[in-house]
């Protein structure tokens, strides 16, 4: 297997992490019925902090996403996942195959996703994910970065 | 309409990029510094996507003239330009049309969220005009 965990290994994480997944729901119910002071507020999100950890640790295997299954999260097709992968918009897992895609690679580009729908007039995801490319690009551009970071500085003149 | 004109400031480095643009491009520029001043982020182009999230930048995008972008920001009675450049966004899209199969962006963008908006970005340029 290319995880290199035993079918049984892999259900005894699977159950733990499942544990440790529903008691994260439940805290996370939790916060968001009571009314908390500050400090309460504070060991509220140490406590889920400390129960995603370990629900990571649970989930500490090496294998990413499948092909298909970051298609059917991101709701794009599977040649495009591969396309992505190719241009480095996604992250496979290094030596697994089939390829495998790093999850967090998989939340990032959601998150510029959801994003950008928001912020594109007709919030068609292909065009806004252009768009925010094309930005990127510009912005990215040694003359502009250079005009943004003298900005960040206060370094201005009048005209 | 002079009292009310916008304050215009410059980075050094845009301010150095204008003195070095020459024949269509300088004066595609001149024209769009005054009308800068005077109606702000009116003139500003569209909103650019930020870099890190793909909400909405504080920065526009105006297209001069070919490639040259100006790139602006605003404050209350204050436009501010921040770079100008080259960018070739026709040839961006129809490479992106081909290396991240986005068909419909090989033409370009047709959709521009507006520098000043409605929402969001509140429209700071539009301040001393409606003071």
């Amino acid at each position: 297997m290319s995880s290199g965990a035993a079918p049984t290994q892999l259900r005894r994480r699977a159950a733990l992490a499942r544990l440790e997944a529903e008691e994260l729901a439940d805290a996370v119910s939790e916060l968001r019925t009571a009314s908390l002071s500050k400090p309460e507020l504070e060991r509220a999100l140490e406590r889920v902090e400390a129960l995603s950890a370990r629900v990571q640790k649970a989930l500490d295997l090496p294998g990413g996403l499948s092909v298909a299954q970051a298609a059917e999260r991101l709701e794009v097709s599977e040649p495009t996942i591969r396309k992505w992968l190719a241009e480095g918009l996604l992250e496979r897992v290094e030596g697994h195959k089939p390829v495998e895609i790093a999850q967090r690679s998989v939340i990032e580009v959601e998150r510029v996703l959801g994003t950008v729908r928001e912020s594109y007039p007709s919030r068609r995801w292909s065009e806004a994910l252009a768009a925010f490319l094309h930005d990127r690009d510009l912005l990215g551009q040694g003359w502009a970065r250079e005009g943004v970071e003298q900005l960040r500085q206060g370094e201005l003149i009048e005209r | 309409m002079a009292g009310r004109d916008f304050t215009l400031r410059a980075t050094p480095a845009a301010a150095a990029a204008i003195d070095r643009l020459r024949g269509r491009a300088r004066k595609s520029y001149a024209a769009f510094e005054a009308e800068l001043r005077k109606q702000g982020c009116g003139v500003g182009g569209y909103r650019l996507l930020g870099a890190e999230d793909g909400g909405y930048s504080e920065f526009c995008c105006k297209r001069l003239i070919d490639d040259w972008r100006a790139i602006t920001t605003f404050e209350p009675g204050v436009a501010i330009v921040v770079a100008v450049g080259r960018h070739d966004s026709r040839a961006f899209y129809a490479e992106l049309s081909q290396t991240f199969e986005i068909g419909a962006a090989g033409q370009g963008r047709k959709e521009k969220p507006a520098c000043c908006g409605d929402d969001g970005w509140p429209s700071v340029g539009l301040a001393p005009a409606v003071a």
